[in-house]
Formats: structure tokens, C-alpha cells, sequence
């Protein structure tokens, strides 16, 4: 947990471009050392809020504090903070080194010493030796480590990351994934990530907060968000969803099955991988009858349309582990909700 | 807020000051002296002479009696029948060889543009070079050409096509050919960047739907490369009109262009105030057709936003 | 059809070329007849550069016209990106379309209204027309292409390299001396270069705002020439090329190489 004040605070922060505010009194703590993720789509805010932290941009209400200190009126050349970029924006006209150790320059640190730490970075991100060639000799992945090199040569204090799995392919990304986790233990230094991927945040974050329209929707560690979506919208966002709808009969009643007290909410959400199917002959008449619309099969597991007698569709996922014979389209089966499966939405 | 601000604002400053101030000293304020003294009183009409410091003296006593403006120059324009015919006929003269211009440099275009992707730079940087060497020197090589005595018609009377020399000289055709000649870039790069620029997929498509070439050509190529034309029309038309060497040169004495003119005025009749109010016409005869450009412009972009 | 196509093509490209090299190969060609009449081959001779070699006051001209094109083409450039950044950086000020419209309405204007206006500038300010009066006016008319070329390159550039090196911790200035500059200094070299060449080959302009001893190569060649014409001439002109063409291929080669 987070011990001490907070490395990174943000106090009812507001950005506005034009009439549209792209972050609205938003505040949020993130604590040293940790690995954060801002989750949210495109258009949420997510990219203002980190421009922000790096002092890109200013906000139009609310402070900025980095530390102890109030960097809201700082420009990025003077806060401990460094960002990845999307784009990587490696100096072209300079080598690898001559990137890594730009930083460094700034600070005027002597030239010895500048050697030695682009070598540790180099080291760090496993691209020893290429340390003379330049941006358009590298492949992607390889420049991506030499974003993240140049980023961290200066010991900060927070790195930003700003999509940084987007551009590669999905073996890569994976790794990847990895890697920056690793680096991030390693050397202990505060990690922020900026994604639309709920998976990517999942994997590397340990804590998520997820943003829709400027504002926050929800904050905590990714098990927290996905067995307990605070909103119809971060249950949707945030892995696969059925949402039950208390006012239609059939859906009541699958839900009243399930647990008394939810049937009476507005919306409820439910996991596909927590709904039970059984074929018509192996229910024995438990739970609501249903028929096999279609199917996908995902290799480990696979996802079923199941379509209610009111019409309502339901994605269920069932492993294959083999035990079961799989269902077919147009299977009669029978579908039951575990009480615990059963997510109360308030909004 | 305000030391980071400050410090930003006098570097922005400064950065837009230099050639701001430069511009103000150097072309607004000429500019401005050019339409005051077009509008001075035609009474002031006395020709300086040679020696630097009268065209002072004689400029003094212009600011002088600058009391009371006076459309007078104006009035006399119009009731000049030279500078009538001169604007008629550099408008003239300047859309035709805009015309033929077109005319050159679309095919040559094309067929830059259509080859392969490897030579296409060398061949563009080849049809640009003649730019850079002197105006003057290739107006000139086109007097040994096409003169009586000239190439020309040394070459054609040789194998015996035509009997007389072809009296292109000193015609409004050879300024054609001359402006044709020298502005061929300026039509050339804004068509070769229209076409170069469409995608070659849009010709496999018309021809998997059934379209000939010629018809690909005319139907999507063509119009595609519209705006292509509109800028090198605009680029060749513009300073066409206010051409001087090249009427000068090729040109005869029933010749007429604008430059031509107000050179003329300037320095043989030294007639400043009909010359400055000759100048300003000019202008708005030209910032016409580029007002229109621009408000298209505009439109098209808000159409795309 | 295809082949149809590519003799069309090389048809175009071959007429095109011949129109425009035809009259230089022309020039060049003639510069070496013995003779002094066109239409008349007398043999191939040199007599003609023999003789420029030794026209003092030519040699003159040719040194104030580099002289000229040197010095305005280093205010243009200046002043030129200067504008350029304003342009592409400062979004919207007041005055804006007036800063705009007097950088580049030399561009569409004809020249011998920027030369009319010009001379009377200096008139009325009392400023004896010579050297530096052909510099001020050429560096005006000129500016407005560096800012084109260095706008264009501008406005591509990414900004999100300018922002790595701010977050990095270089300050404003710092980033655009390191990163900005350099990545825009060939489009900076090919403004100063074409500022350079428009100086040089200029007549109308310097012709209103040169004074008595200060008079240009293509003033001295124009005067020439409205005499009719004359190997001279073309021997100047094939001079002027041969300069200009081992520019270019210079310029070609160094872009060629260093891309590699």
C-alpha cells in the first residue's frame, strides 16, 4: 500500500480546450514506486491528465503537486518527470547513445559519468552494442527500448508511458508486457501507463483508474475493478459483460433465482464466465430454459450466444477442458447465475 | 504563471518583430508612399532629371503639395488609351500563355509522374534546373532563335518548309512563347504534386470497372488534379501580367504590357504619379483572382473539417 | 496498351526536356562560334571568353552581383525563417493576415512595382541609392520564398520530438538550438540557396534601386542585349550555366549522400 504522502497529486484538476473539458476536477493520488494505470477510450481525458503530470500542458483550475512541491506553474524542462512517447520520438540525427545521454547533457553531468550510465541503460533495455547506430538502422521494438532508455537514464523519480504496447504486434506486446514490469521492480521508480487496453493495464498495473469523459469512474488493483465495476460503464470497459436488466420478467427472474435482494436493482452485471449452461437433459429442469445461438471458439475456451425465451442474448464462456461435450447451435440448454456472480450497478 | 509567461512572450516577441519590423520598413511603408503618391494632384506632373538629388528635390515639393488628395492620376488613366490597351493586353497575353502552358507542362507532368518511382526525382530535379539559372539568359537565348535573322527560321528557310522568315520577333507569339518558357516550372510543380499525389489505385479500380485509359484519364485524373491547375494557373497568370523583361525583349514596338508601361513612364517620361496609380490598378487587377483563390480555399477546408 | 502508354510517356518527356534544355544547348553551343553572326558557323572558338577574361569592368559586376546575393540572402534567410516561425507557431495575432499578406505578396507581385516602391522609399527618405539599397530590396523580395520553404518543412515537423527533449529537461531555446534547428537546416540551406540564385539573376529590382556605381551582371547584360545580340552574351550566359550547374550537381551529390 502506499506509505507517506502520495509521489504524485493531483488537487481538483480542470482542462479545458475550447467549450470541452478534457479533464474535469479530477483528483488522484499515485504512490512512489508503484505501477499505475489510466485506463479509459479514446477521448476519456487520459492523455490530457498525463500531459498534465509532465507539465504540457496547464490546467485551468486545481494544483499539481510532484513530492512536496506545487509544479502546476513548472514547465516539463524543470519537473522530475519523463516520459515514453507513443511515437517514441527518437532524435533522428542523433545515435543511440547520443539519445540516451541527451538527458543527461542537460544536467551537465560530466562526460565520464554520462558514459557510464547510458552503458547501464543500454544494459537495462538488453541493447548492448548498438549503441552507435542510429533511429532509422533500428527496428521497432528496438527503438522502443531506446525510448524507454533515454526516459529512464535520468533516474526519475515517475515515468509516463504513454501507449506503449500500441505499435507493436501481439508476441511482442506480450513480452513486452513482461519486461516493463521487470524493469519497473528493478529499479523502483513510479511507472504510469496510459492505455485504452484493459488487458495491458490488467497485466502491468497495480492499480487501475478508469476514466470516461474527464472524470474518474473508478480506482483499484485490477482484481478490485473486474469483480466489482462500480458502473455500468466500467463493467462494459473492463473485460466482457452481460448486463441483466431488473425490469424485464425473464431476466428477474434468472436473477431472483440467483439471489432475492438483486433482483430488485436496475442493472446487474455478470460475468460470461460465471453463467452456467447445461444441456435441457443435465439441468433437470433447474434454471431458465435457452437456445444455443451461435459460437465462437477461442481455443482455450469458448463463447457462446445463448438466446433467452424473451429474446435477450447472454455471452457465456465455458472452458474446454475437455470433460464436457461442447453445445451446438441450436442446442437446447438451461443457464444459471451463482448468486456471488451477481454485480449490483447503481449507475 | 507570470515569470514563465513573461520570459515566453519576449522571446515570441522578438522572434515576430525582426521581420515584421523588416517587412513595415521595406514593403508596407513603400507600398503606403506608392498610393499616397498615386493619389497626389496632376498638377505635380514636372520629369525629374538624371542626378540623384533632384529626384529629391522634385520628390519634396510632391510630399509638399500632398494637401489635398486627388483621383486626378486616376481619371487620367482611364482616359489614357495606352494604359487601356496595356491592361488588355497584358491580361491578354498573360491568360493565353497561361493557357499553353497548361498545355506544355500537364503531358510532361504525367509522364513524370506515371514513371517509376526510382527516377522520378531525377527527372523532376532535371525539368527544375533551367529555374535556377538566369531569367535573363533564357529570354535572351529565344531573341537568337527566333529573330528574322535567327535560328528559326535559318533552319526552316535551310530545308526549304517556309520561303520568308516567319516574323515571330517582336510579337506578342514570341512573348507567349518566352513566358511559356520561363514559368514552365511554375505550372509544372504544382501538377506533377496533384497528380503524383492520387492514388494508383483509383486507375486500377476505373479499369476493373470497365474504363479505357483515355476515359480514366478524363474522368479521375484529370479532375482530380484540379487544384494542381488552379494553383499553377494562378502561379503563371499573376506575374504574367506584370511581365517586363520578357516584353522588353521579345517584344516590339506595337507590343503593349503593363511593365513594359509603367517602366517606361518611370524612367523615360519620369511620370511618377500616373506610374504609381498605373501600379496600384495593377495590384488590384491582381489581388482580385487571388482573393477568390483564397476564399475557395477556405470553403474547401471548412467543408473537409 | 501498356506499351501504347510508355511511348506516350517517353514521347512527352522527350519533348518536354527538348523544349527546355533546346535553347540553353543553344547558347552554349554558339558561345564557341568563331563568328559573330548566329546564322553563320565560322568554327569553334574560345576568343569570345578570351575577351570576357579581360573586361575589367565586367568582372566587376559579376563581383558586386555575388557580393549582393550574398549579403541578401543571409537577411533573407535570417528574417525568412524568423517568419516562418512566427507562422507556424504562434497561431492567431493580431495582424496576422497583414504579417502574412506582406510576406508573401512579393511573391504574386510584379517586380516593378516592388522596384517602383522601393525607389521611392529611398527617395523619400534621402538614402542614396547604391550597394546596400540593391541589398535591402533584394533581401525583401526574397524573404517571402525562404519562409515558403522553411513553412513547409515546419509545419511537418513532429512536435512530439520537441516536447522528448523539453521533458528531458532541455529549456526552450536549449531545444530548438539541439533538436529544431539542425532537423530544419536543409530546408534553411535550400531557402538561402534559392535567395541566393533569385538575387543574382535579378534585373528589374536592382535596376530601380541600384546606384551609379553599383551596377549588377544583369543590369550590365540586359544593356547588352538591347543592342542585339552577340557571342559575348552567350558566352557570359554559358559561364553563368556552367556555375550554376556544378552548384546544383554538387548540391545533388551531397544530398545523395548523405541519405545513404
Amino acid at each position: 500500500m502506499t506509505s507517506g504522502a502520495p509521489l504524485v497529486r493531483l488537487d481538483g484538476v480542470t482542462k479545458r480546450f475550447g467549450a470541452v473539458a478534457a479533464v474535469h476536477d479530477l483528483s488522484l493520488d499515485i504512490a512512489a514506486g508503484e505501477f499505475f494505470a489510466l485506463l479509459g477510450p479514446s477521448g476519456c481525458g487520459k492523455t490530457t491528465l498525463m500531459r498534465l503530470i509532465a507539465g504540457f500542458e496547464q490546467p485551468d483550475a486545481g494544483r499539481v503537486f510532484i513530492g512536496n512541491d506545487d509544479v502546476t506553474d513548472v514547465p516539463p524542462h524543470k519537473r522530475p518527470v519523463n516520459m515514453m512517447f507513443q511515437s517514441y520520438a527518437l532524435f533522428p540525427h542523433m545515435s543511440v547513445e547520443k539519445n540516451i545521454a541527451f538527458g543527461l547533457k542537460q544536467e551537465g553531468m560530466p562526460r565520464a559519468e554520462i558514459s557510464e550510465r547510458v552503458a547501464e541503460m543500454l544494459r537495462l533495455v538488453q541493447l548492448e552494442g548498438l549503441g552507435k547506430r542510429r533511429p532509422d538502422q533500428l527496428s521497432g521494438g528496438q527503438k522502443q527500448r531506446v525510448a524507454l532508455a533515454r526516459a529512464l537514464a535520468k533516474r526519475p523519480k515517475l515515468l509516463l508511458l504513454d501507449e506503449p504496447l500500441a505499435a507493436l504486434d501481439r508476441k511482442l506486446r506480450e513480452q513486452t508486457q513482461f519486461e516493463l514490469k521487470e524493469v519497473q521492480r528493478r529499479l523502483g521508480t513510479a511507472f504510469v501507463v496510459v492505455t485504452h487496453d484493459q488487458e495491458e493495464a490488467s497485466v502491468m498495473a497495480s492499480r487501475i483508474a478508469v476514466m470516461r469523459a474527464g472524470k474518474l469512474e473508478q480506482i483499484g488493483t485490477p482484481a478490485e475493478i473486474y469483480a466489482r465495476p462500480a458502473s455500468r460503464f466500467v463493467a462494459e470497459f473492463f473485460g466482457d459483460i452481460n448486463i441483466l436488466d431488473g425490469d424485464v420478467r425473464s431476466e428477474r427472474e434468472l436473477l431472483i433465482a440467483a439471489d432475492e435482494s438483486t433482483g430488485r436493482s436496475a442493472a446487474t452485471a455478470v460475468r460470461p464466465e460465471r453463467i452456467v449452461v447445461e444441456s435441457e437433459a443435465a439441468a433437470a429442469s433447474a434454471g431458465l430454459p435457452a437456445i444455443v445461438d451461435d459460437l465462437a471458439f477461442r481455443g482455450s475456451d469458448t463463447l457462446y450466444r445463448v438466446r433467452l425465451q424473451s429474446g435477450k442474448i447472454l455471452r457465456v464462456v465455458a472452458s474446454n477442458s475437455g470433460d464436457r461435450n461442447a453445445f451446438r447451435p441450436g442446442d437446447k440448454v438451461r443457464v444459471q447465475i451463482p448468486p456471488d456472480a451477481c454485480i449490483p450497478l447503481s449507475h | 504563471m507570470d515569470s514563465r509567461w513573461t520570459a515566453r512572450a519576449h522571446r515570441d516577441w522578438l522572434v515576430l518583430a525582426i521581420p515584421y519590423g523588416w517587412l513595415l520598413i521595406f514593403f508596407l511603408a513603400p507600398f503606403a508612399l506608392v498610393l499616397k503618391i498615386s493619389l497626389s494632384q496632376s498638377a505635380l506632373r514636372q520629369p525629374p532629371y538624371e542626378p540623384v538629388f533632384s529626384w529629391s528635390d522634385s520628390f519634396q515639393s510632391l510630399l509638399g503639395k500632398l494637401s489635398t488628395l486627388s483621383l486626378d492620376s486616376f481619371g487620367g488613366l482611364l482616359s489614357d488609351s495606352l494604359y487601356l490597351e496595356s491592361y488588355i493586353s497584358s491580361v491578354l497575353v498573360a491568360a493565353v500563355s497561361t493557357i499553353v502552358t497548361l498545355l506544355v507542362a500537364y503531358p510532361f507532368a504525367l509522364a513524370i509522374a506515371r514513371s517509376s518511382p526510382k527516377i522520378r526525382p531525377i527527372l523532376l530535379g532535371l525539368a527544375i534546373a533551367p529555374f535556377w539559372t538566369s531569367f535573363l539568359i533564357r529570354v535572351y537565348a529565344w531573341i537568337a532563335i527566333l529573330k528574322d535573322e535567327g535560328l528559326l527560321n535559318h533552319f526552316l528557310l535551310s530545308i526549304g518548309v517556309i520561303d520568308a522568315p516567319l516574323g515571330i520577333f517582336a510579337t506578342n507569339t514570341a512573348i507567349v512563347i518566352g513566358i511559356v518558357y520561363s514559368y514552365l516550372p511554375f505550372m509544372l510543380l504544382p501538377l506533377y504534386a496533384a497528380i503524383e499525389g492520387q492514388d494508383p489505385a483509383l486507375l486500377e479500380a476505373a479499369a476493373d470497372l470497365g474504363a479505357s485509359p483515355w476515359r480514366a484519364f478524363s474522368r479521375i485524373t484529370l479532375p482530380l488534379s484540379a487544384r494542381g491547375i488552379v494553383a499553377g494557373s494562378l502561379l503563371v497568370f499573376i506575374p504574367a501580367v506584370g511581365e517586363f523583361v520578357i516584353p522588353d525583349l521579345l517584344g516590339g514596338s506595337d507590343t503593349l504590357m503593363i511593365g513594359r508601361t509603367l517602366w517606361n513612364d518611370f524612367f523615360l517620361n519620369r511620370d511618377w504619379p500616373t506610374a504609381s496609380a498605373a501600379a496600384i490598378v495593377l495590384l488590384i487587377l491582381l489581388v482580385g483572382p487571388l482573393l477568390v483563390y483564397e476564399r475557395v480555399q477556405l470553403r474547401e477546408e471548412r467543408q473537409r473539417a | 496498351m501498356r506499351a501504347g502508354a510508355s511511348i506516350a510517356r517517353t514521347g512527352a518527356l522527350a519533348a518536354g526536356f527538348a523544349f527546355l534544355y533546346g535553347p540553353i544547348l543553344l547558347l552554349v553551343i554558339y558561345s564557341f562560334n568563331a563568328s559573330r553572326l548566329v546564322t553563320v558557323w565560322g568554327g569553334v572558338s574560345t576568343r569570345w571568353y578570351a575577351a570576357l577574361l579581360q573586361d575589367a569592368q565586367l568582372i566587376a559586376r559579376v563581383r558586386i552581383s555575388l557580393l549582393v546575393a550574398m549579403f541578401s540572402a543571409l537577411i533573407a534567410t535570417f528574417n525568412g525563417t524568423l517568419a516562418a516561425i512566427a507562422l507556424v507557431r504562434f497561431g492567431r495575432f493580431r495582424t496576422r493576415t497583414l504579417f502574412a499578406g506582406a510576406i508573401y505578396a512579393p511573391l504574386v507581385m510584379p517586380e516593378v512595382i516592388l522596384g517602383l516602391s522601393l525607389l521611392l522609399l529611398f527617395v523619400a527618405l534621402g538614402i542614396e541609392r547604391g550597394f546596400w539599397t540593391i541589398v535591402a530590396a533584394h533581401a525583401t523580395f526574397t524573404m517571402c520564398f525562404v519562409t515558403v520553404i522553411v513553412q513547409s518543412r515546419l509545419v511537418n515537423f513532429d512536435r512530439a520530438l520537441e516536447e522528448a527533449a523539453m521533458d528531458l529537461g532541455a529549456g526552450p531555446v536549449r531545444t530548438f538550438t539541439a533538436i529544431t534547428l539542425p532537423l530544419i537546416r536543409p530546408a534553411i540551406v535550400a531557402g538561402f540557396l534559392l535567395a541566393f540564385t533569385l538575387s543574382l539573376d535579378d534585373l528589374v529590382i536592382a535596376s530601380f534601386t541600384a546606384g551609379p556605381g553599383s551596377t549588377t551582371l544583369p543590369m550590365r547584360v540586359y544593356s547588352q542585349v538591347r543592342l542585339g545580340v552577340s557571342p559575348e552574351i552567350n558566352a557570359i550566359s554559358t559561364l553563368m550555366l556552367a556555375v550554376v550547374g556544378i552548384v546544383l550537381l554538387s548540391v545533388a551529390a551531397l544530398s545523395r549522400r548523405r541519405a545513404q
